[in-house]
């Protein structure tokens, strides 16, 4: 097999290949589209401020009788638990409903106002700018614009004005259907110029045509209407003298009002481009532009003000119109800036879609309701722009791995998360972030902007038979994949703060489901027609062309039957593994430990899936991970095969529902590992051939599949009394020294008030002891023991929430029976604790 | 253009008129807009002088100026100094008569002058002086020294001079 290097076609006598960037969509229309969802949703938190602030109390109560006696919830019975939970929600789903409301008019409030500043923005741009109709002398020139317009494809002749002598550079508002250009005075006087009218106007009639104008002044107009929005949560903090959140809210109201001001006009910039790029299509267009480009002042500046000017420099616009390809790389900062603000828009939508659903039986839709609102968006654009850049790299300069922007995306949807609004005053008690969940976040959204751009470069090798731009495609294969990784990293958020073996079962139970696994197939679907399409040789369709010969970037494909051969070579090492594991451990016993050695071999294919991802993302530069989203799945369905085959010869039966119940959380667990495996397609190893691969698959697989094997330990192995007291009593004592720094703090300030004590149990110990409850809650005894031991933990915690609740609630309410039941209750929450605590060390001595 | 523009209300119609003559040659089709922006211009000097700083949000980010401002901030010395040689010569103050003759300084279209009994031209080294006036005037106000060069010449060109 030849090397993957790319080579060029002979370029003797070839006139340069003009690529026509603008053939795809712009992932900057897609990106103006999340930073109007980060601005609108930041609006739910202002909306479920004002609720705290209007109505909270009567929440609180509501929720607090709801709860009722903290014992009921202490049963071990998991079905009653779920009863009662169920039973809670109802109760509490109308003062949820209310809060969700509150939350979403916020939003509307943002949209509703960023929407009316739109539509009253052209008589104010008219009234401000002194804009006029253009006098009847300059009639000619009004015929000039409506010809230009024709033959620019505008629908509706935009309105022609004029301004004053102040107004030097031309611009275009208005709201859709009503466009507006306002020209000044010597582009209207010049309109016989060629050189000056013409490819201004055609660079304006480009906005209108693109739509830059509702983009642009629909974001501009957000937001300045978010500014008094979240100036209120502020001032009332001041005025009223509660600072417990204030700190933690200014940051985070002024980061995103910074970026997305920053972004706004990175992106106005791109647009400019892509203006310059539409008109410099007609004859001749070109020179004039560039020349027109090259003389502009704005975006001249240097610094820091650079990042906030709107149109890119002079010396730019002309090498983007001299090489339109420089436009089709995704940068860094395209990741991170879209990342953050997707980030940044998520938790806020859970925390307004969980209360909404509250009590309907669909609350576990919440994160994927969430997940729907800004995964597609941010994934459209990701798969757009890397699209984009794939095949046009085809035709002009190779790119390199986009390490740059998967970097940014990692990076973005980090800081984003960390940033949002919805985790003022929630990240913990100490104010530290989960970075073991943030970190794993980072590695799958680096992994799931490399394997975007993986099938990117598959469906960019297949291009040549594309009768047109497969944007279609990039943007629902971005939008899926990203959807997936927001939805799974929001459920397994909660699971990981349980532990190693909680998460793992979690993950098997919550998202090894059928949904996953037809993602995953579907994924699968779409690499493998890239694959089957791969063509190793051009000429480069017409549509990627603008002009010039259609000169290709030949590149030697795998073809499906080698991407097929690798993935069953990659199965048959987790075959291999499966019976030699069962050769050395024998039969389990029918049961719970039968129940598990099953468990393990599904762990086992979706191992073995991500094995054959990771092998080929490293064996297969550029397309590598894509590829893989094909092979992967095979590898999978291949140790299923094997276990079938394994079980019916011990005697078992392959039914439909054995290899239904094996093949969905294989292939759905396979994808999730899959997609962070896929971080390392941006490791610049350079592949051999087909044997290379072929070992790297065989290598990586036998390791990876060993090593799970190794770690994984089988829980009839561990004695329950040692999990308990590694897996729960030791966190559930980590977070207790920090429940006890928080109370020494809050009881050494002497001068707090009522209010501001109450406001710090909220804000400090109330989340703690609630995250431990859940944790608590979360454990499953498996035997009597332990289970009397840890249902004195659970009431205690339970006992402890309701106590700090209803001591806040009395402090708010100056109830002195309130606070003395809360009191009570904390003495009460206390002996169980301290119960609680030497029955963990005599079971601590007894086990060492 | 930051230097504040001063003008004389009695002789904005002098220097309306030779800005004309100036602009015939510099830049004809701002004619078409010229008494809009001489009134703007007399309004407010300063700010139809001045470039603004405001970046358009969806503009093409020019910065495409009339002339016209430029050279009524130009010629308004120079009439200053037409107006002195003239009532130098005619031992008058400013008025009706004055002006007639000065205005019998400029250079119309079809080369025509209508005022009688006044001086018919400018020396040259009156004329230099004009030319120099102008020029210096343009290079205040930021013009580019070639461009100045051309107003200058184009504010001599609007004036007979002898010879």
């Amino acid at each position: 097999m030849a090397t993957l290097v790319p080579v060029p076609a002979p370029k003797s006598e070839s006139v340069a290949c003009r690529p026509s960037v603008l053939c795809y969509p712009s992932p900057s229309a897609v990106q103006f589209l999340v930073l109007l969802v980060a601005l609108v949703t930041a609006g739910l938190f202002v909306g479920n401020w004002v609720h705290n602030l209007a109505v909270g109390g009567d929440w609180q109560r509501v929720v607090a009788e709801c709860n009722g006696d903290p014992g009921t919830w202490t049963t071990s019975d998991p079905e009653q638990r779920r009863q009662r939970q169920v039973a809670f929600d109802i109760c509490t789903s109308p003062v949820e409903r209310r809060r969700a409301a509150f939350s979403l008019a916020g939003a509307g409030v943002a949209l509703l106002g960023g929407t009316v500043a739109l539509l009253v923005a052209p008589r104010r741009v008219v009234r401000r700018r002194k804009l006029k109709p253009l006098p009847a002398q300059l009639a000619g020139c009004q015929d000039r614009f409506t010809a230009l317009a024709g033959e620019s494809g505008v629908r509706r002749v935009p309105e022609l004005l004029m301004g004053p002598t102040k107004l030097r550079d031309a611009f275009s508002f208005g709201v859709p259907g009503h466009y507006q250009v306002a020209l000044p005075r010597k582009a209207a006087v010049s309109y016989r110029s060629q050189a000056v009218f013409d490819p201004l106007v055609l660079h304006e009639l480009a906005h209108v045509a693109r739509h830059d104008v509702t983009y642009a002044w629909l974001a501009i107009s957000v937001w300045w209407v978010l500014i008094p929005i979240m100036l209120f949560p502020a001032a009332w903090s001041m005025a009223t003298f509660d600072f417990s959140i204030l700190s933690e809210f200014a940051w985070r109201a002024l980061l995103l009002l910074a970026v997305v001001r920053v972004v706004t006009d990175r992106l106005l910039r791109v647009r400019e481009h892509e203006a310059d790029l539409t008109a410099a299509l007609p004859s001749g267009g070109r020179a004039r532009i560039r020349a027109l480009a090259s003389s502009s002042r704005a975006g001249d500046v240097s610094g820091w003000r650079r990042a906030i000017a709107r149109h890119p420099a002079p010396a730019l616009r002309a090498a983007v119109l001299d090489d339109p390809a420089r436009l089709a790389r995704p940068t860094y900062l395209d990741g991170l800036a879209t990342a953050f603000l997707a980030a940044v828009a998520m938790p806020l939508v859970v925390g307004a879609v969980g209360p909404a659903l509250t009590g309907t039986g669909a609350a576990e839709l919440t994160r994927l309701v969430a997940a729907l609102a800004v995964g597609p968006l941010l994934g459209a654009s990701i798969g757009v722009g890397l699209w984009r850049a794939s095949v046009v790299s085809r035709i002009s300069s190779p790119v390199g791995r986009p390490w740059q922007v998967s970097v940014g995306v990692g990076t973005g949807i980090v800081l984003g998360d960390l940033a949002s609004l919805e985790h003022t005053g929630t990240l913990s008690v100490s104010g530290t972030p989960d970075l073991g969940r943030l970190a794993l976040l980072a590695v799958a959204a680096v992994g799931a902007t490399a394997l975007v751009a993986g099938v990117g470069e598959v469906w960019a090798d297949a291009a040549p038979a594309a009768r047109r731009p497969p944007w279609a495609f990039a943007m629902i294969l971005g939008a899926t994949v990203f959807t997936t990784l927001l939805w799974s990293q929001a459920k397994l958020g909660t699971s990981l703060d349980h532990g190693w073996d909680n998460m793992r079962r979690e993950t098997q139970l919550l998202l090894g489901s059928w949904p996953l696994a037809a993602v995953g197939a579907l994924l699968a679907l779409f690499a493998l027609v890239g694959v089957i399409g791969s063509q190793p040789a051009g000429p480069a369709p017409a549509w990627l062309v603008e002009e010039g010969d259609r000169f290709w970037f030949a590149r030697p494909v795998l073809n499906a039957r080698r991407v097929l051969l690798l993935g069953l070579t990659s199965g048959a090492v987790g075959v291999a593994v499966m019976l030699g594991y069962r050769a050395l451990q024998g039969a389990p016993v029918p049961g719970v430990e039968a129940g598990n050695r099953f468990d393990l071999y599904v762990w086992l294919a979706a191992v073995v899936g991500a094995a054959a991802m990771l092998a080929l993302s490293v064996g297969v530069p550029y397309s590598g991970a894509g590829i893989a989203l094909a092979a992967s799945p095979v590898a999978s369905l291949t140790v299923m095969v094997g276990f079938l085959v394994l079980n019916t010869a011990l005697g078992g039966q392959p039914t439909a529902g054995l290899v239904a119940e094996f093949a969905r959380p294989a292939l759905a667990l396979g994808l999730l590992l899959g997609i962070p495996v896929a971080a390392a397609a941006l490791l610049p190893i350079t592949a051999q051939g087909l044997r290379f691969h072929a070992l790297t698959v065989v290598v990586a697989a036998a390791s990876l599949t060993l090593g799970f094997v190794a770690v994984l330990p089988r829980p009839s192995d561990v004695p329950p009394a040692d999990a308990y007291l590694t897996g729960v009593a030791a966190p559930l004592l980590a977070d207790a020294t920090a429940v006890d720094a928080a109370l020494l703090k809050l009881n050494s300030d002497p001068t707090a008030d009522p209010a501001a004590i109450a406001s710090r149990i909220r804000a400090d110990l109330l989340p703690l002891l609630r995250s431990m409850e859940a944790r608590a809650d979360a454990y499953e005894p498996t035997d009597d023991e332990t289970a009397s031991v840890h249902a004195v933990a659970v009431t205690s915690l339970s006992t402890m929430a309701r106590a700090f609740n209803l001591q806040a609630v009395a402090y708010e309410t100056g109830d002195a029976g309130a606070l003395d039941e809360g009191r009570r209750l904390y003495a009460e929450a206390m002996a169980d604790w301290t119960r609680w605590r030497v029955a963990i060390a005599a079971l601590s001595s007894r086990t060492a | 253009m930051s230097e504040r523009v001063t003008q004389s209300n009695g002789d904005e119609d002098l220097v309306t008129e030779l800005a004309r003559v100036v602009l015939l040659e510099a830049a004809p089709e701002e004619l078409v807009l010229f008494d809009e922006t001489a009134q703007e211009y007399f309004l407010d000097p300063e700010g139809t002088l001045e470039a603004g700083s405001r970046e358009e949000a969806v503009g093409f980010g020019l910065e495409l100026a009339l002339i016209t401002p430029a050279v009524l901030a130009i010629v308004t010395p120079v009439v200053k100094f037409l107006v002195s040689i003239v009532s130098d010569a005619t031992k008058e103050e400013v008025g009706p008569v004055v002006k007639q003759w000065v205005r019998a300084l400029f250079r119309t279209r079809d080369g025509t002058e209508t005022a009688p009994a006044a001086p018919q031209a400018l020396t040259l080294e009156q004329a230099q002086q004009v030319r120099r006036i102008a020029h210096d005037r343009a290079l205040q106000l930021g013009i580019s020294e070639k461009k100045a060069l051309l107003l200058a010449d184009a504010v001599v060109g609007g004036v007979m001079v002898a010879g």
